[in-house]
């Protein structure tokens, strides 16, 4: 069982890490074409030509933009790197939501499925393993999107119940195909070993909202109780 | 001065409107696209020497999309732009009919000399 944890860990590992590194990559990538775009309008403008001016600020522009993108992507791989370094600890839930939705929004994109986060405005504190709820979030996300097989919107939204959290994935047009009734089993089968519940709700024939409920095992609480 | 026509592809707008200016500055005549229905489009209405477009965009992947290029253009010569982590896919890109891959980031430089190499010009 426990072999199985660390299998499972280490995929949701890989699979963020490959995803950050695929969208750092582009970073780098645009940070390459807008320096080579300085060099080329500054090689035209000791050539006299001086059209090259306003775009030359653009392209400085780009490049502070990019690197404020850059910082982004580091800082939530920062968190996630932490996210083991103690068993249990006092974390909000939603930046936990804010960050798996991030980092699982490439691989959505790619089956041109787009995240919505609608959170609630006071944070969830929640204590517990983060790096479980992590995974669980992002299982979540990631069952939408295969759900949403033909693309579209999946909205995320949180809230605190009595003594736990929840976190609510919903999206129209939802197709149960083989893969997906397979994740949904291995999630159900996760949040049932950290005592939580993963409500499977059908609605109408086109809406089939998921609702990630998290551990009741866990002490949910507002911030500055 | 290069003289040649090519498509960009690829989902990131600011990376692949830039490389089109870049080509654009050394004279290639180079239009951009950020995504595969809008790549498509543009083919339909005007005639290119070289595609070059990323293996991994939201839709139509860029393998399908070169599936399609390659069945009402047999004749475009396609060059795929990978992350890391795509090179398989891009291997298999090649088995298919792309003339090779690059792997981002790309310099303009091995760019301008692999569509050359593609369309049998001197480098």
């Amino acid at each position: 069982m426990n072999e199985m944890r660390e299998d499972k860990g280490l995929a949701f590992f890989g699979r963020v890490t490959a995803s950050v590194s695929h969208e750092m990559n582009n970073v780098l990538a645009i940070v390459n074409e807008l320096a080579g775009l300085v060099n080329d309008l500054l090689y035209g403008l000791k050539q006299g030509d001086d059209n090259g001016l306003e775009r030359l600020g653009q392209a400085a522009e780009g490049i502070q933009k990019q690197i404020r993108r850059g910082e982004e992507i580091v800082k939530r791989m920062n968190r996630f790197a932490h996210s083991v370094d103690d068993p249990i600890s006092e974390f909000d839930l939603h930046v936990v939501i804010a960050d798996m939705a991030a980092m699982a929004q490439r691989r959505a994109a790619l089956k041109g499925v787009r995240f919505e986060t609608m959170l609630c405005q006071e944070p969830i504190m929640i204590t517990g393993v983060r790096f479980e709820i992590q995974r669980l979030a992002f299982a979540g996300f990631e069952l939408a999107s295969s759900a949403l097989a033909g693309g579209g919107t999946v909205s995320i939204a949180s809230r605190r119940l009595e003594n736990l959290a929840e976190i609510s994935i919903t999206a129209a047009a939802w197709k149960e195909n083989g893969d997906v009734l397979k994740m949904k089993s291995e999630l159900s089968a996760d949040m049932r070993r950290l005592n939580g519940t993963l409500f499977w709700e059908l609605g109408t024939a086109i809406n089939f909202p998921l609702v990630l409920s998290f551990p009741i095992a866990l002490s949910v609480e507002k911030r500055g109780q | 001065m290069e003289h040649f026509s090519v498509l960009l592809v690829d989902d990131e707008a600011e990376l692949v409107y830039t490389l089109a200016e870049r080509l654009v500055i050394r004279g290639c005549d180079a239009a951009a696209a950020t995504s595969s229905g809008d790549a498509l489009k543009i083919l339909a209405e005007k005639k290119f020497d070289v595609v070059v477009l990323d293996v991994k965009m939201p839709g139509m992947s860029g393998i399908e999309l070169m599936r399609a290029i390659k069945k009402t253009n047999p004749q475009i010569k396609i060059i795929l732009q990978t992350g890391r982590g795509s090179i398989e896919e891009s291997k298999e890109g090649i088995r298919e009919g792309a003339f090779d891959y690059l792997v981002k980031p790309v310099q303009i430089d091995d760019l301008i000399k692999k569509m050359k190499q593609a369309l049998g010009k001197p480098s």
